[in-house]
Parts: C-alpha cells; sequence; structure tokens
C-alpha cells in the first residue's frame, strides 16, 4: 500500500507540477491550461500510454484533469470496435457521463444551499 | 492643445466609502465610510455595489445638504456591464445624467468633463461619481471567485470602494487648475494579466504632455499620483520616463500601492478600479491639502480598456490616461 500511496503522489505530483510551471513561464490563463491537460490526457490514451499510469498510481492519474480526456478518447474507441466510426460519436460520453451529471447535480445543490463565497 | 486650464471649478465637498481589505490597509482611517460585508446587507455583489455608490451619493448630499434637484448633472461610471450600476442610481436620484466608460481611468475623466463645463459658467453643481467592487469586477474581468482559479504576482486587485465628488463654479479652497485628455496608448502589450505595464506607456504620455502644454517641472507638484498602475506597472512608468524622456520623478506615488499594504495584505501586485485613485485621493489627499499639508497635486488616472471578448480574440490592449490638478487656492 505504501507503495501505491507513493507512485499516486508521484504522478499527481508530476502533473500538477508541469501544470504549475505552464503557468509560471507563459501567459496562458486557468482555461487555457485546464483544456490543454484535457487534450494531453486524450492524447496519451490515443496511444495507450495513459491507461499505463493509471496502472501504475491508481488514483493519482485517475483524479487529474487529464483523466477526462482519457475517458473521453477511452469511451470512444471502445464504441468504435462495435459500431466502426460512428462510435466516435455515440460513445465519446460513455464513461464521463457520471461525471458530468454529477457535476450538474451537485452544483446545483450547492447553488440552493449556499451564495458566493465573500472571500 | 489638449491640456485645459480652469478658472471657475471648484471641489466642493467629496465622500469615500470602501470594502474591508481596504478598510484594514493603510489608509483605513481616512475614509468617510466603510462595510464590513461585501453583501453589504443585499442578496447579491451587484446591488451591493449600488448600494454603496447610492449611499456615497446620498451622503454628500446630506452632508452639504444640498437637495438632488440641485445637481445640474451627473457624471457616472463603474466595471459593470453597460453602466448598469450607475444607471441604476441616476435613476434613483432622478439626476440629468451622462454615464461615462474609461475603466479606471473614469474617475479623473468624470472630473475633467465637469471641470470643462463648470468653467463655462452654464453648470453650478455636477456630481461626480465612481464606484468598483471586487466580487462584480472579477466577475466581469477576470474569474469568479468559486472558480479557485490561481492569481498571478503581476495582477491586481479591484478595489471594493465608491466615491462622489460635487464639482461647482463656485469658488472653494480646493480648485481643479488643469486637465490634460489622454490619448489610447498601446505598446502592443497583450496579458491581460498585467495592465500596469500596458498602462504605464499612456501614462508617461500624458504626463509629458500636460508638463511640456503648461510648461512646468514635475517639482511644480508636491505629488504626482498615478492610478492604479500597481508595482509592476510603476516600475515599467519609471523605466519608460528615463528611457524616453529622460525625467526621474521624486515625487511620485501610485494610488495601488497606496491603498493595500502590498507586502501584507493578499493582493498580488496592488489596487486597482476606477474607485482607487478615487477613494485614495478624495479621503487623504483631500484633508491634506485642505489642511495645507499638500498645494498642489496632479491626479493621473489610468485604464486598460480592452474588454473580455477582445481578449479573447487576441487583440493588444488600448490604454488611456486623463490628468487633472487639483490646487489649494485662499
Amino acid at each position: 500500500m505504501i507503495v501505491d500511496l507513493f507512485f499516486a503522489f508521484l504522478i499527481a505530483g508530476t502533473i500538477c507540477v508541469l501544470a504549475q510551471l505552464v503557468f509560471e513561464f507563459t501567459t496562458l490563463t486557468n482555461g487555457h491550461i485546464t483544456s490543454l491537460f484535457v487534450v494531453l490526457g486524450a492524447f496519451l490514451d490515443t496511444f495507450g500510454l495513459y491507461d499505463k499510469l493509471i496502472e501504475l498510481s491508481g488514483g493519482g492519474a485517475m483524479i487529474c484533469i487529464t483523466s477526462f480526456g482519457h475517458s473521453l478518447i477511452h469511451a470512444a474507441l471502445e464504441k468504435t470496435k462495435e459500431f466502426g466510426a460512428l462510435g466516435i460519436l455515440t460513445g465519446m460520453f460513455d464513461l464521463t457521463t457520471a461525471g458530468i451529471s454529477s457535476v450538474i447535480l451537485f452544483s446545483f445543490l450547492a447553488a440552493i444551499i449556499f451564495k458566493p463565497s465573500k472571500n | 492643445m489638449r491640456t485645459y486650464k480652469f478658472e471657475n471649478a471648484y471641489i466642493l465637498d467629496a465622500y469615500t466609502l470602501v470594502g474591508p481589505l481596504e478598510h484594514h490597509g493603510p489608509l483605513g482611517l481616512y475614509y468617510d465610510y466603510a462595510i464590513d460585508d461585501y453583501y453589504f446587507g443585499c442578496k447579491t455583489f451587484e446591488e451591493a455595489e449600488m448600494k454603496m455608490m447610492y449611499t456615497s451619493i446620498a451622503k454628500i448630499l446630506e452632508q452639504n445638504k444640498i437637495k438632488k434637484s440641485d445637481i445640474d448633472l451627473f457624471f457616472a461610471g463603474d466595471l459593470n456591464n453597460q453602466l448598469a450600476i450607475s444607471s441604476f442610481n441616476a435613476m434613483s436620484f432622478k439626476f440629468p445624467y451622462l454615464g461615462i466608460y474609461n475603466a479606471c481611468s473614469t474617475a479623473t475623466e468624470g472630473l475633467l468633463l465637469s471641470a470643462l463645463l463648470t468653467d463655462s459658467n452654464r453648470f453650478e453643481k455636477i456630481m461626480v461619481s465612481s464606484t468598483s467592487h471586487n466580487k462584480v469586477a472579477n466577475k466581469q474581468f477576470r474569474y469568479p471567485n468559486e472558480y479557485g482559479g490561481q492569481k498571478r504576482l503581476t495582477q491586481t486587485t479591484t478595489v471594493t470602494g465608491a466615491f462622489s465628488v460635487i464639482v461647482t463654479n463656485q469658488e472653494t479652497n480646493i480648485k481643479i487648475s488643469s486637465a490634460t485628455v489622454g490619448k489610447v496608448i498601446s505598446y502592443g502589450i497583450k496579458d491581460v494579466n498585467d495592465m500596469g505595464s500596458a498602462m504605464a506607456p499612456a501614462c508617461k504620455d500624458t504626463l509629458i504632455t500636460h508638463l511640456k502644454e503648461l510648461n512646468l517641472m514635475p517639482s511644480h507638484y508636491d505629488m504626482i499620483i498615478t492610478g492604479d498602475l500597481s508595482a509592476v506597472g510603476t516600475q515599467m512608468f519609471e523605466h519608460l520616463l528615463y528611457e524616453e524622456e529622460k525625467v526621474t520623478l521624486a515625487n511620485h506615488v501610485d494610488t495601488g500601492l497606496m491603498i493595500f499594504d502590498v507586502n501584507k495584505q493578499d493582493v498580488q501586485s496592488g489596487g486597482s478600479g476606477p474607485s482607487c485613485i478615487g477613494v485614495v485621493s478624495f479621503s487623504m489627499i483631500l484633508k491634506k491639502l485642505r489642511e495645507a499639508k499638500l498645494n498642489k497635486v496632479l491626479l493621473i488616472a489610468t485604464g486598460a480598456l480592452f474588454n473580455p471578448t477582445s481578449i479573447a480574440q487576441k487583440r493588444e490592449i488600448p490604454c488611456i490616461a486623463h490628468a487633472i490638478s487639483l490646487e489649494r487656492v485662499l
């Protein structure tokens, strides 16, 4: 378990350090960087590399935004095996549905309960 | 010539109101009123900002026993889409209203327009107001606070504050003696997180034009007050002045650095917003002018005239600076 924790910390930490370096040395905005890392995750998954990171670090690679790009491509490729090119369109959001729906649901609940922060 | 001298433009009175962060800043004791809650008892931040401007206007009228109907004209501007804050207040007070927008230089724009009009003696009392609210401006120009995005050290923090000034053609002890209208200038800077550097060239241009057209040395003024270049922009401004004009200023201060303690408060590069130069100038500086601790000051307010769409479309940031000089008379 200690080894798992170590790799989770290492991989997630490395992704965050990379993003911080982009933030420090370019004028890209927070929105640009988030999108960039989604694309990066998608790119790595296209070549089957992101799965290796997940195998190695478990949650470490799963909680970063790169994992969203990975899920998009993963689901699209999965469906392509079944339906051909049409699978790209029908499958893209298969794995991310839970994520997107819960964002909508929890944002709604939070908006009912809280006011925007004063700080 | 874009510098004008005035004979009949005086400051009757001013009222300043600030938010909690400004209240706890170095000039906290000078302001007329401070709110300790960004909501100011309202449901939304926008409503709070409206109430801030409303309060500053209501208080200045009350303090000077002036009726609403005595105000001949109302110049106001803020950082909201389509000047909503100013327009709602103009509706409440039923003043003849001209809304103005020059981003953070709206403060001096309003004052110089008022001075031009009272100077002709066709207007007796003109109200100038401006406001900015940190949470509202972040939503307009940056990210909403809830987004939680990391801030850059070159970025400024929008001041929460409102001020109202009454400009009159009747003699008082504070005179608006001259004003210089700025030109829109850009050195091609596109980084929206470093507005100080983008605004520095416009600030330099207005200052040099003002001094040349009136044939003055910088030392003519006890203080040359810029607002809001902040830490990064101030360096750039002084650098440009030296490199391009061979001028060094011994009497320059920036309100973006005066309003907050940049080392102790979490405000990145300093303060900004139309109320930044307004609340500093019409609290501490006005007090010192009245007490004869200062005699002549030059206020140069700088504004970055971009909008979020022009930034998204990768356009440069057009900048402007308007100057007015305040002088103690009598």
